[in-house]
């Protein structure tokens, strides 16, 4: 049908229902904590099951190349904060770079990328789908690994959906992740590592 | 969730309280509206029952048919009008009244009278707790006993725990929760007839959870889930032995005998 | 599509004699119960469900505006939109998008909406292998069964059925471990993402401002369907949409804790358009397909806010028939009570009648619906129409004697008088233990009290001094 009959349809039958207005004032969802952004963050992803660790930009390279040890192949999104200092650690581990597309991602051990910003509420952070940023490699591979600058931290959903339609202007798919990906389908039983990585790593890094 | 009519607060005891007998009690546990009646009076509140009641209309009401039940519910409102306290052992019937009846007397000119009385109809085990201010029950009561909280008491007139309350202080009576107090027990009044296996094995469900908890005695405040889940035990053998409140209440006093409640 | 044929009661039938069944869906009930505590906690709840309410209250009547406005902001971005006033417009316009573009296989994640409308079988008809990639929709689907629940689709399936279907249908020779059956289906499934034509998903909400929408996962099946096939295909209720991100922080939140006890889900993907020129990857082309289908019959009417509903499931996780027997039982594409309710209002009262009476009233629906829909006044409101329109003649019959009878007290005292009377060969022991129709409803599997000897009205006049 087209949009306008669709529409008068839905008008026509509207007619004379009260509407009640929007609340102007949105009751907070999570309970709101203090302390450091960093910690409220790495306590929620340690509950979704991830980890989130701290570290200077000078300890980054080998931090990382800790943390991927047993990763013989790796993609990188091509735009990602810390870049050269993300090449250092994959080098350090020993870990080959494959292209960033779908095949190399369907192949690598591990993805790295970067993030918009980090919900400390919820321990978790956004990706936004651009130029230099492929959605496979942060989706593919069952490690990923994400490099966040810790002044991306926002406190909670209210200051992330203050950014959102900006955000949505710039890019066609934006993904919020929460640790690794999981189900209880079975029996309500929750196995971790479904069809996304099945380990989320993220660095939070500090200039 | 907020009721339709909220009952009028007392700052006082009523000088005299109505009793809503049920037709349930009134034909088949007249035991329950005996020991409700002895219980209020024991506490020193007059009470007295006028006799033009008959029901609620809730089964008719409850399958969608309104007129029928403003027939009988009308009866209600004639007993009891210019009340101070309406008094019931029965949640649900409780609920039909206070939640139910403005809305069913809407647009007629009976509804100030329902209105009324909607905002005067108490529970009892609220009214004993939430007006009279009983907080303890000086009886005893030796058994192990579990709680089952009827449907439309809990989530219609939001009682929280004045049965229970009620039940501490008694000497020898061991309080044992079941796994799921609040579920339904699958009476649901004409629920009951049109769809008996369902309704069956719901009551399973909760005899099921009585029967983990170790109870002899299952209470609760509503005749029509006490009536059901008691023939369901009694056909399958079950020991257990549902109970009303008052029945139990009356009965730790010494204000009934144990035959003359059964 | 339209409800099964048969009654409630038989379908019930074969649900309460279905062994572990009743014991599957309690285990998941009252895990789900612990979650929702959790969730909630910490939270004024009340005050977050009153917002959710006035949220749906205020979009769903002004809904026109906001459809009108995200269309125009979808379209700006490239998103084809496409309003479907039924369930065949639907179906057509996707077969036409999948023609168009020669494709032959399809992922699909969790819609109800495409059930619906009756997709997959369509999409058979055509020649397409659609693949469903929630793990929960992929069991029922290899099991050739629908969905028992809106968000937890094989809630009925234990671990062992889950394998022998497995094993069936791939010839392979797993345990019933949930770990390894979960990284079977990944491997299975992965290969159908990386070779599919279209990804088909739900929406959860369309947000009105931008023109995007949102679908939340914790399997990152949606990721996969919204990012690697070369056509993304979303089909929408039109009801479920939101004006702005700033109703979504709460309207997302609130969802995810009353469907699965979670703050946030593992993947909360937003999809704003097909790939921009300069992003490497992503879908050339989005569809969102906006379905009617009886919903704006009910808009403006007794039933309103059954549309506020965000399909969250809560009401289902809390019915204690829904316990007993599951979504199947229902016949009809959504179960529990949101099902009692949408089935009769979309499908009719000749395919769903029976549906609005498989209810005690508990209330627990209503209590537990986190945008306060009113559940069981609106079964109410339908056992009214079906009692004005439906009813058997034996039933109204019934009913007008009872209110006549039972409409003054000395009536009611004698039909009480009488039944004391007919009841005496049927008594034993105090009991009725078998008793004619209607009654043998109630002592086939339960015993019956006697009318007792004395009615309480008797026993008054004895306490006041005034009988024998």
């Amino acid at each position: 049908m087209d949009r306008r009959a669709f529409l008068d349809v839905v008008r026509r039958r509207l007619a004379g229902v009260a509407a009640p207005d929007l609340p102007s004032h949105l009751p907070p969802t999570f309970a709101t904590g203090d302390g450091r952004l960093f910690d409220r963050f790495a306590a929620a992803l340690d509950l979704a099951g991830g980890e989130a660790i701290h570290m200077r930009l000078d300890e980054l390279s080998a931090q990382l190349a800790v943390r991927v040890a047993g990763c013989a192949t790796a993609v990188v999104a091509p735009v990602v904060d810390h870049h050269e200092a993300i090449l250092e650690g994959l080098a350090r581990a020993g870990c080959r770079l494959l292209e960033p597309g779908r095949d190399g991602a369907a192949h690598a051990d591990l993805g790295v990328t970067g993030a918009v910003l980090g919900v400390a509420a919820t321990g978790s952070v956004l990706l936004a789908a651009a130029q230099g940023a492929p959605r496979t490699v942060g989706l593919l591979p069952p490690f990923h690994l994400v490099v966040l600058p810790e002044d991306r931290l926002v406190p909670g959903f209210e200051e992330l959906f203050e950014q959102m339609s900006a955000l949505a202007a710039r890019s066609s798919n934006l993904v919020l992740v929460t640790g690794p990906s999981r189900t209880a389908d079975i029996e309500m039983t929750l196995v971790r590592g479904v069809h996304g990585p099945e380990r989320v790593t993220v660095l939070v890094v500090t200039a | 969730m907020r009721s339709s009519a909220e009952p009028k607060d007392f700052v006082a005891r009523p000088a005299r309280v109505l009793l809503f007998v049920t037709c349930l009690v009134d034909l088949l546990f007249p035991e329950v509206g005996e020991a409700t009646v002895l219980l209020l009076r024991d506490l020193g509140v007059p009470v007295d029952f006028p006799d033009a009641q008959t029901c609620c209309g809730q089964p008719a009401f409850n399958s969608g048919f309104t007129d029928e039940a403003r027939r009988t519910a009308r009866t209600l409102l004639d007993a009891f009008e210019g009340a101070e306290a309406v008094v019931s052992p029965s949640g649900s019937c409780t609920a039909m009244v206070r939640e139910h009846f403005p809305r069913l007397f809407e647009g007629t000119c009976d509804e100030p009278r329902a209105r009324e009385l909607a905002a005067r109809t108490y529970e009892l085990s609220e009214f004993l707790v939430d007006v009279l201010g009983v907080n303890r029950v000086a009886g005893s009561f030796a058994a192990r006993v579990t709680y089952h909280d009827s449907c439309h008491g809990l989530r219609e007139l939001h009682l929280s725990g004045q049965g229970r309350k009620l039940l501490a202080g008694i000497d020898g009576l061991e309080l044992v929760e079941m796994a799921r107090p609040e579920q339904c027990c699958g009476f649901g009044g004409t629920f009951s007839v049109r769809l008996p296996e369902m309704a069956t094995a719901m009551a399973d469900d909760k005899l099921e959870q009585a029967a983990a908890t170790g109870a002899d005695v299952l209470v609760g405040g509503d005749t029509g889930c006490l009536m059901h889940l008691a023939g369901r035990a009694s056909r399958e053998g079950a020991r257990l032995r549902p109970m009303h409140l008052a029945v139990l209440l009356a009965e730790a006093r010494g204000l009934m005998s144990p035959a003359a409640a059964r | 599509m339209t409800a099964d044929p048969g009654t409630f009661e038989q379908r019930a039938h074969i649900g309460l004699q279905t062994p572990g069944l009743a014991a599957a869906l309690g285990r998941a009930m009252d895990y789900r119960a612990v979650q929702r505590a959790q969730a909630f906690a910490g939270t004024d709840e009340p005050a977050v469900r009153a917002a959710g309410e006035a949220i749906r209250a205020h979009t769903v009547a002004n809904l026109d505006h906001y459809l009108e406005r995200f269309a125009e902001n979808a379209a700006a971005r490239g998103t084809k939109v496409f309003f479907a006033a039924t369930a065949a417009e639907a179906v057509e316009y996707v077969l036409q998008v999948l023609r168009d573009h020669g494709a032959k296989l399809v992922v699909k994640g969790k819609s109800m909406v495409s059930e619906e409308i009756g997709l997959n079988p369509a999409l058979g008809s055509a020649d397409v292998e659609v693949i469903e990639t929630d793990l929960g929709e992929y069991i029922v689907q290899l099991a050739d069964e629908t969905p028992a629940h809106i968000t937890t689709p094989a809630v009925h399936k234990t671990r062992g059925q889950v394998r022998d279907l497995f094993n069936r249908a791939h010839g392979a020779d797993l345990s019933d471990d949930p770990a390894e059956l979960t990284r079977f289906a990944r491997d299975v499934l992965r290969e159908k993402f990386l070779a599919a034509d279209v990804g088909i998903t739900g929406v959860n909400f369309a947000v009105a401002e931008t023109g995007s929408f949102t679908i939340v996962t914790n399997e990152g099946n949606v990721r996969m369907c919204t990012s690697l096939p070369r056509v993304h295909i979303a089909l929408m209720g039109m009801e479920r949409i939101v004006p702005s991100f700033r109703e979504l922080s709460l309207m997302l939140p609130l969802l995810t804790a009353s469907a699965a006890g979670l703050g946030v889900t593992a993947y909360v993907t937003f999809v704003n358009g097909p790939r921009q020129p300069e992003e490497p990857d992503g879908p050339d082309e989005v569809h969102v397909v906006v379905l009617d289908n009886g919903r704006s019959a009910i808009l403006g009417g007794e039933f309103h806010s059954i549309l506020h509903c965000i399909r969250c499931g809560a009401c289902l996780n809390v019915c204690p028939v829904f316990r007993q027997v599951g979504g199947h039982a229902y016949g009809a594409v959504y179960g529990g009570p949101i099902g009692m309710v949408l089935a009769p209002l979309l499908d009719g009262f000749d395919a769903a009648g029976d549906l609005p009476h498989a209810s005690s009233l508990c209330v627990a629906c209503t209590e537990a619906c986190p945008v306060n829909i009113p559940l069981h006044e609106h079964l109410l409101g339908l056992r009214r129409e079906i009692a004005r329109s439906r009813a058997t003649r034996g039933e109204r019959f019934a009913f007008a004697w009872w209110g006549r009878l039972w409409g003054n007290a000395r009536t009611y005292r004698w039909s009480a008088r009488l039944a004391r009377i007919g009841q005496l060969p049927l008594v034993r022991r105090r009991r009725i233990r078998r008793a004619p129709f209607p009654l043998s409803r109630w002592t086939s599997a339960r015993d019956m009290p006697a009318l007792a000897r004395g009615s309480f009205r008797e026993r008054w006049r004895r306490m006041e001094g005034r009988g024998p």
